[in-house]
């Protein structure tokens, strides 16, 4: 199994959480008999901070969330490199937002809590009084604000499945970055790896990917197979039932994402969880279930679900809760917003002010130890449940005149099945495969000494490989079948001719 | 004139007249048309050179043209072979940076062995043509070539020197696992069985066959008739089978021609694709070089056959810009008249389809007007008929072996034993012949080719100050207005790199000395009716593209009373400049 740890270079928390595995797991296998057999039969690389330099970013003033590694990019694409990123106006070391009063905005505050900015919306007869972006300034006076800084490329932009050409930050070509590349000839060099553990935020163990059988059938897959969805969709329940928590914010769609190429591309088992976020606030469940009545409801055509509507008003409830929870939690992780003069908006009023970066995307400090043993006994279950092969039976028939049938039947008893649907198609991973050993001499009537077998269901399922073989001279006494493959393991059997 | 000198001009000059009396210096050649009679660097155009012969005439090259060429390698293939790449320019007019290029391939299909030629011809026609030619000098003074002949080395001379057939080896010698070849693994395997260096085909008598001997040409098999007995049944190409034999099967199938970055897609869509774009070493040290030089605005990568001149989308149901499809219409048709039997093709809808080729990498990310020329018409055996395929009908073939190789093209059937099958018969086309022209037609293919990629790379943009114009607007303001131009077909940015901002913006700027620009505007039409301002920068004006064989009108009102130089600087189009002062 792989892990790795954050692909998008600000959540840090992702290889805080690997290297926290890899610790818990050794320590576990001390005392642990269950977890010292998994350890002798899996292998698990764990690759904890895939953009190493993207993520130091973080630790550069002033403060902002980085996106790629340390490639100089023309984010615009207009010639020249990194000419008006974004500016510490105020100078507190924190890139936030400014906000620029103008009738012509289209944002205001919110009327909960003027802190948060949100979009007017004309069909509540609403202005915008706000102008609202990155704290920075025209540095190259082309009428764009903070439009390149040179960011890098990402690392989890710059795979090949849905790769979003010419775009900020997914780089000249896909895995064009020495950082995607190391990992990619990694995994294409370790045949072994049956799935791929990943801390993203295109989660599918919080939002499981859907499957789409209309385009199932089309040649180049885009959607989750159906057969695997099911494998999928249980991983996620376990996953959940295992951090104990249900309410994440929404997944984006990936572009170029490492945990898509995975399944995708790389055709193996992918699994990805962004392992923390700001809990959604105890109002915002209320809202939800509002919500389901008022659904109910409207299916009974009842007038009076109209009156309910602004509360299901979800503009900026995010950064309410986010604020709520930073008050609860004492942490100071918003500038409230203040006046500055703005060289581009001399006869305007700019504030600069928002949310600090990163305090949205990684827990606590404390809360790290605890996660880390959720996200180890998580690894711990899925690695129960990759697949192993197992030889059940050889039989052996004499036919007389030295000839033989040898029947051998092969069990997985693990719970996925030895490829995914996804990777059987990709054909990237290495077949199962089976093998007589009998004298060089063997005449083999039926079958060849060597086959490929195809995928193996999990839970249980079987395959059968039949021989007919002939010995022209001495029947040797025993005659062993191996079968094998580097995802899921090897078992062989010895058994005597009578 | 000192009497010693004069002494010694006539005594130069009896010795030219005596000069071909005594038989000192041989008389100057016919001066045939074509590739010079008398080149500094000798070469034969009639046959196929391996790598080593490659590099070896490009090395003279270099050395005998220095003042316009250069010659370094990108790295060594998998196999340690060099990956040359020739640059072809007049140094001493204009910098290389400064000048349009133009990008010339061949072999990346390795079998496709005149690819090379082509390439290789190309470098040596215009190094010898340097000096004696004025259209080529006039080419080199604006121009940069970049050949690369040798793309796929290693399988070059793997199908020189190792049993092949004419299809054979398409991927490069790069060993691969199992997971990238499942089907490969399983599957057969060459084996030379008669030694003679030809995989041909395999045959067995069988009284149930439903093959025979053609009639006319034994070497050729023939389907019987519907209730005819045949005499054969085909066994396929010699080898064996290499099923649940370990070690017995092929080292695996990557197709380098579908490993660029452009609408790439994976093995199961895409067969052939390997790990990623550019995971293929030797293609990864060219598109590194390419990616070095955004002057490259036009290329040509050359394969065999069928007699095509291609361009992408290689995606079926796909299409690039109308302006660019004009563009590309335009230089193909003088493709079609210049390489008779050749057809102008889109790949992907008319030809098949292909993700991640080289031609769509180098077009749509890029910017650079690029074909692939599918080397050899069938109808160039009998001069006939266009619509036989890739290769020319079997038959067609049989009869042009029997009629000009005299039989030559062919290995006569013959008794092997094979290590499965028992008593077999081997024959059939040679690995030289099929897809390669025969030595009389390899020359013509080489210059035919050679004149329209020249065409084509004399087409790619040039930009010129066509005119710069001052007048006085009172106290110490000017109004200077330029008029720029683009003299060939292609634009300085093809539609999608303009979409895409690939290749940074054309600069036209006015300079002078004590000088402030006021205002900068731009206009396609010389009276600025509806102009475009550009505020930022008014003196470093700004253009998407300049489209081809058109001008643009730039115009600067200025404080300051001159002399004015204007420069346009295009990455793709090159620059120019030219100086103008108030008329007294």
């Amino acid at each position: 199994m792989l892990i790795v740890g954050n692909v998008e270079a600000a959540q840090l928390v992702g290889s805080e959480l690997a290297m926290r595995i890899a610790r818990l797991l050794a320590k576990r296998a001390e005392n642990d008999k269950s977890v010292q057999q998994l350890l002798d039969q899996y292998t698990i690389y764990i690759i904890p901070r895939p953009n190493p330099d993207g993520s130091e970013k973080c630790w550069r003033r002033p403060y902002q969330e980085p996106q790629g590694n340390d490639r100089r990019t023309d984010d615009d694409r207009d010639g020249e490199i990194g000419e008006d990123g974004p500016d510490d106006l105020d100078g507190n070391g924190w890139i936030t937002m400014m906000r620029i009063a103008d009738p012509a905005g289209e944002y205001m505050p919110h009327p909960a809590d003027a802190r948060i900015m949100i979009k007017a919306d004309p069909r509540k007869n609403e202005r915008g009084q706000y102008r609202l972006m990155v704290e920075g300034i025209d540095n190259d006076h082309d009428g764009q604000w903070n439009e390149d800084g040179s960011a890098g490329v990402s690392f989890n932009r710059n795979f090949t499945f849905r790769y979003p050409y010419f775009q900020a930050g997914a780089g000249p070509n896909q895995v064009s970055e020495i950082e995607t590349r190391a990992v990619a000839d990694f995994a294409f060099d370790h045949p072994n790896i049956a799935a791929v553990f990943t801390f993203t935020p295109e989660d599918n163990l919080l939002h499981p990917w859907k499957p789409d059988a209309g385009s199932e059938g089309r040649p180049i897959k885009t959607h989750i197979m159906s057969a695997d969805a099911p494998y999928q969709d249980y991983l996620a329940e376990r996953y959940r039932k295992i951090l104990g928590r249900d309410d994440a914010p929404d997944s984006p769609a990936g572009a170029g994402s490492f945990s898509e190429w995975a399944y995708f591309h790389y055709g193996r088992w992918s699994l990805g969880a962004r392992a923390w976020w700001i809990p959604a606030a105890a109002e915002k469940k209320t809202d939800a279930k509002e919500k389901t009545a008022d659904t109910k409801e409207k299916k009974k055509g009842d007038v009076a679900s109209d009156a309910k509507k602004p509360a299901t008003d979800t503009r900026g409830a995010d950064d309410l809760a986010a604020l709520r929870w930073l008050k609860s939690q004492g942490i100071d992780g918003f500038v409230d917003w203040h006046p500055i003069k703005h060289p581009d908006f001399p006869n305007q009023k700019v504030e600069v002010g928002g949310f600090k970066p990163f305090y949205r995307l990684n827990p606590p400090a404390k809360e790290l130890d605890a996660l880390g043993e959720k996200h180890c006994d998580f690894i711990i279950d899925l690695l129960g449940r990759l697949p192993h092969v197992k030889l059940n039976e050889v039989k052996v028939e004499p036919l007389g005149a030295n000839t033989y049938r040898i029947t051998a039947t092969a069990i997985n008893s693990g719970y996925l099945s030895t490829v995914s649907e996804m990777g059987r198609i990709a054909e990237k991973d290495y077949p199962v495969q089976i093998e007589l050993s009998a004298p060089k001499d063997t005449d083999f009537l039926q079958g060849n000494r060597r086959s490929m077998i195809g995928k193996i269901e999990g839970e249980g399922g079987k395959v059968e490989q039949v021989w007919t073989v002939r010995f022209p001279k001495q029947r040797p006494e025993n005659i062993s079948v191996r079968i094998w493959a580097p995802a899921v393991g090897a078992d062989e059997k010895k058994v005597s001719l009578k | 004139m000192p009497p010693r000198l004069r002494f010694g001009l006539v005594s130069l000059m009896l010795v030219a007249l005596l000069a071909p009396l005594a038989g000192a210096e041989p008389p100057a050649p016919y001066p045939v048309m074509g590739a010079p009679a008398n080149p500094k660097v000798p070469a034969q155009w009639n046959r196929y050179h391996d790598c080593a012969e490659i590099g070896d005439l490009l090395k003279k090259l270099v050395k005998d043209h220095p003042r316009y060429a250069k010659l370094h390698s990108q790295g060594k293939s998998y196999g340690g072979r060099e990956m040359w790449i020739i640059t072809i320019t007049d140094s001493q007019q204009g910098k290389e940076a400064e000048k349009p290029a133009f990008w010339i391939d061949g072999g990346i299909h390795a079998n496709e062995i005149q690819a090379s030629e082509v390439a290789a011809y190309t470098a040596w026609f215009v190094l010898e043509s340097a000096g004696r030619t004025p259209w080529i000098d006039r080419l080199l003074k604006e121009r940069v070539l970049y050949i690369a002949p040798l793309m796929s080395p290693d399988s070059r001379d793997d199908h020189f020197y190792k049993a092949n057939n004419t299809h054979t080896p398409r991927s490069g010698q790069r060993p691969l696992d199992e997971a990238a070849t499942i089907r490969g693994r399983y599957g057969r395997r060459q084996r030379d069985l008669d030694g003679d260096g030809n995989i041909t085909q395999m045959r067995i008598r069988d009284p149930n066959g439903k093959f025979k001997s053609d009639p006319d040409y034994p070497q050729l098999m023939v389907h019987v008739k519907e209730g005819e007995k045949g005499e054969y049944s085909l066994l396929g190409p010699e080898g064996i089978d290499g099923q649940g034999e370990p070690n017995h099967d092929e080292p695996g199938y990557y197709d380098p021609n579908r490993d660029w970055a452009w609408d790439w897609q994976p093995s199961y869509v895409q067969p052939g694709a390997y790990h990623y774009p550019f995971s293929v070493l030797e293609n990864r040290m060219m598109a590194d070089f390419i990616m070095s030089k955004p002057n490259i605005a036009g290329a040509q990568s050359y394969h065999n056959a069928g007699g095509m001149i291609l361009r992408g989308p290689g995606v079926p149901g796909m299409e690039i810009e109308a302006a660019d499809v004009k563009v590309f219409d335009e230089l193909a048709h003088q493709g079609e008249k210049m390489l008779p039997g050749y057809r102008y093709l889109k790949v992907g809808d008319q030809l098949y389809a292909s993700y991640g080729a080289e031609l769509d990498w180098l077009f749509q990310m890029r910017g650079a007007y690029a074909f692939t020329n599918e080397l050899f018409a069938p109808s160039n055996f009998f001069r006939e008929s266009n619509d036989e395929g890739f290769f020319g009908k079997a038959s067609t073939r049989a009869k042009f072996d029997k009629a000009y190789l005299f039989n030559e093209g062919t290995v006569a059937w013959h008794e092997v034993l094979h290590p499965q099958f028992g008593k077999v018969e081997v024959g059939g086309e040679k690995k030289s012949w099929g897809r390669q022209p025969p030595s009389f037609l390899l020359e013509e293919e080489c210059h035919r080719n050679m004149a329209f990629s020249l065409y084509h790379a004399d087409q790619m943009p040039l930009v010129a100050v066509q005119s710069v114009d001052v007048k006085p607007l009172g106290k110490n303001l000017f109004q200077v207005t330029a008029i720029v131009e683009n003299q060939r077909l292609c634009p300085t940015h093809t539609a999608g790199d303009v979409r895409h901002k690939i290749t940074a913006p054309d600069i036209v700027r006015i300079e002078g000395k004590d000088l402030h620009v006021v205002l900068g505007l731009t206009d396609n039409e010389q009276f600025f009716r509806d102009p475009t301002e550009q505020k930022h920068r008014p003196a470093a004006l700004r253009l998407a593209t300049i489209p081809g064989r058109s001008v643009v009108y730039c115009r600067w009102i200025v404080e300051g009373a001159g002399p004015y130089t204007v420069s346009v600087t295009s990455v793709k189009g090159g620059r120019d400049s030219r100086v103008a002062e108030v008329a007294k």
